[in-house]
């Protein structure tokens, strides 16, 4: 779905943000981008829906070249993106109405426009607040207001920049649950996270600092074996793993898992 | 005393089908140098709660007192005065931008203490020992804060509230965005400052596990209405009521009650993980010891 060769991005005044990133998303791929605080995560991230353009470097999507999308909203409709703060996306003076807002400029027929509103709310657990101003709505709300009005477009991709950093627990779990039936479904989805619990999900996770890769995509397990590397980059393991080390037990990713680890300890210590 | 709210209410959207009951009838007491956390699920009116704390929207009904200044007169010209309400509490809010407004980091910090009459030497001083303190760089001083990274935002949203010494802290959503890196740092930041002044932190997060490291007491929210307020320890103890109100207990706790549930004979008040451990091990060692007779 995505390709990026040596990919660098400066920003006015020469600061580079990105310094020769190669990255390969396959189709229906569940990405985790990682790293610290300016890193290059938000900035790569941008270049996947042709926000930013390289300063040098190819970026492929969907096996084209960003600078082949002559029509850059027939980009935006292949690949959606949700960012942290939903006050800079939401436009609708009702939640229905934001949903609508990128569907209108698609032509469709009112009927098909209202089933994608509709199916996206319901996604979102937003159904039966159609008309609710977008204003009234909590953080976490308006966030989730976010994801619906990408979701309506019906793209092959979604970039969420910590999209999920604004929601309580239940929130959480709910737009999880929300972007496990999606990858089911086949979308691909690169998702920039400091929640190193949500990362568990995902297919892979690559590891950025100082605008390049440090860690290559690797499935989470194997990622979160690499303690000291991760502690380099400032990258914090999920809490359970964190426990199983101070317990001298290494890779748990559940607490049943590490119950049953200190069992076997236990009795192997008895023997 | 820092704050007391008695039986406030907040509704937004009029009178009417659209109107909403934010805060319901919150009554409670917060005292000077408490560290307190806040939680709730999205939409529990913590945002409004703070709002209200901070004087920045207008109850309904009920009274807040902050210091000796109270927050809800009666009518619209007795409300106070900016400036007053500045000296007595500072808010970061959940997104930065909301509250930066100047055109450089300099003047962002100036705004308050101008208005108090401070002298530009005394501004001065102020922030170039402000901005060291949070390991901020004197170039960014002359940067529009709109061209800061989120971490820089928000250490100048703190300063700007910092640079005015209020009694109590208010903190929506602080270490959202940060590192696991800058979130300790920002963390000992708060304290290392709260520990000198002796000031009163409330902090709104859905991060429990950091809330718990921390916080000595805890609120928490439901649909409007306080449900719980109660030492942090204690507060962990309530497992259903914590649920209910989607609030998830901190991972140690989790962990020490997931160990209970398999046979262990351990405590389950951890708040951290290093205590957490501590308690495992400890059952470990007599489980071994049982088992060897």
């Amino acid at each position: 779905m995505f390709r990026l060769e040596n990919l660098v991005y400066e920003y006015a005044g020469g600061r580079r943000a990105l310094d020769g990133v190669s990255l390969q998303v396959p189709k229906g791929q569940w990405l985790a981008v990682l790293g610290a605080n300016g890193s290059g995560k938000s900035t790569l991230a941008r270049h996947l829906n042709g926000l930013l353009q390289p300063t040098a470097g190819r970026v492929l999507v969907a096996g084209r070249p960003l600078e082949e999308y002559t029509d850059i909203q027939q980009l935006r409709r292949l690949v959606g993106i949700v960012f942290q703060n939903p006050d800079n996306q939401i436009v609708g003076n009702s939640v229905e109405e934001d949903v609508a807002f990128g569907l209108e400029n698609l032509g469709l027929p009112r009927p098909e426009m209202r089933r994608r509103i509709g199916e996206a709310l319901q996604m979102v657990g937003l159904a039966g607040r159609e008309k609710v101003d977008p204003a009234a709505l909590s953080g976490g709300q308006k966030q989730r207001l976010a994801i619906a009005g990408a979701l309506a477009m019906q793209p092959q991709a979604l970039l969420l920049d910590e999209a999920t950093s604004m929601l309580d627990p239940v929130g959480v779990a709910e737009v999880l649950e929300v972007l496990r039936r999606l990858h089911r479904q086949g979308l691909t989805i690169v998702m920039i996270t400091h929640n190193m619990s949500e990362v568990l999900f995902c297919d892979q996770a690559v590891v950025l600092a100082d605008g390049r890769v440090q860690l290559p995509p690797q499935p989470p397990m194997e990622l979160f074996a690499r303690t000291a590397e991760l502690a380099r980059w400032h990258i914090e393991l999920p809490p359970v793993t964190q426990l199983g080390l101070l317990l001298g037990v290494e890779g748990c990713l559940s607490l049943p898992q590490l119950v049953e680890a200190m069992k076997s300890k236990t009795a192997t210590v008895q023997r | 005393m820092t704050l007391r709210l008695q039986n406030v209410c907040c509704r937004y959207g009029g009178e009417g089908p659209l109107e909403v009951t934010a805060v319901e009838n919150i009554s409670l007491e917060i005292s000077r140098g408490e560290l307190v956390g806040l939680v709730g699920h999205t939409g529990s009116g913590k945002s409004t709660l703070a709002q209200l704390i901070c004087g920045l929207i207008a109850a309904d009904s009920g009274d807040i007192w902050l210091e000796d200044l109270c927050l809800t007169p009666l009518k619209k010209r007795q409300r106070p005065k900016a400036i007053d309400l500045a000296q007595r509490v500072g808010m970061v809010f959940q997104y930065p931008e909301h509250q930066l407004f100047a055109e450089t980091v300099a003047q962002e910090l100036a705004y308050g203490p101008e208005n108090l009459g401070w002298t530009p030497e005394e501004i001065s001083e102020a922030t170039q020992r402000l901005l060291k303190r949070l390991g901020l760089p004197p170039e960014l001083l002359t940067v529009s804060p709109y061209q800061l990274s989120g971490g820089e935002k928000r250490k100048v949203a703190l300063a700007s509230v910092l640079i005015m010494q209020p009694p109590l802290l208010v903190l929506d959503e602080p270490f959202v965005g940060l590192d696991a890196v800058a979130r300790q740092e920002f963390l000992q930041l708060l304290l290392a400052w709260q520990k000198e002044n002796n000031s009163t932190i409330i902090c709104i997060s859905h991060d429990i596990d950091l809330l718990a490291s921390f916080c000595q007491r805890l609120l928490v929210l439901n649909r409007g209405r306080l449900k719980l307020d109660a030492p942090i320890r204690q507060a962990f103890n309530e497992v259903e009521l914590l649920e209910e109100c989607g609030v998830r207990l901190p991972t140690a706790r989790q962990a020490t009650l997931a160990f209970q549930a398999a046979g262990w004979q351990l405590p389950t008040e951890a708040l951290t993980l290093a205590e957490a451990a501590e308690a495992i091990k400890a059952a470990q060692t007599k489980a071994g010891e049982q088992i060897g007779g």
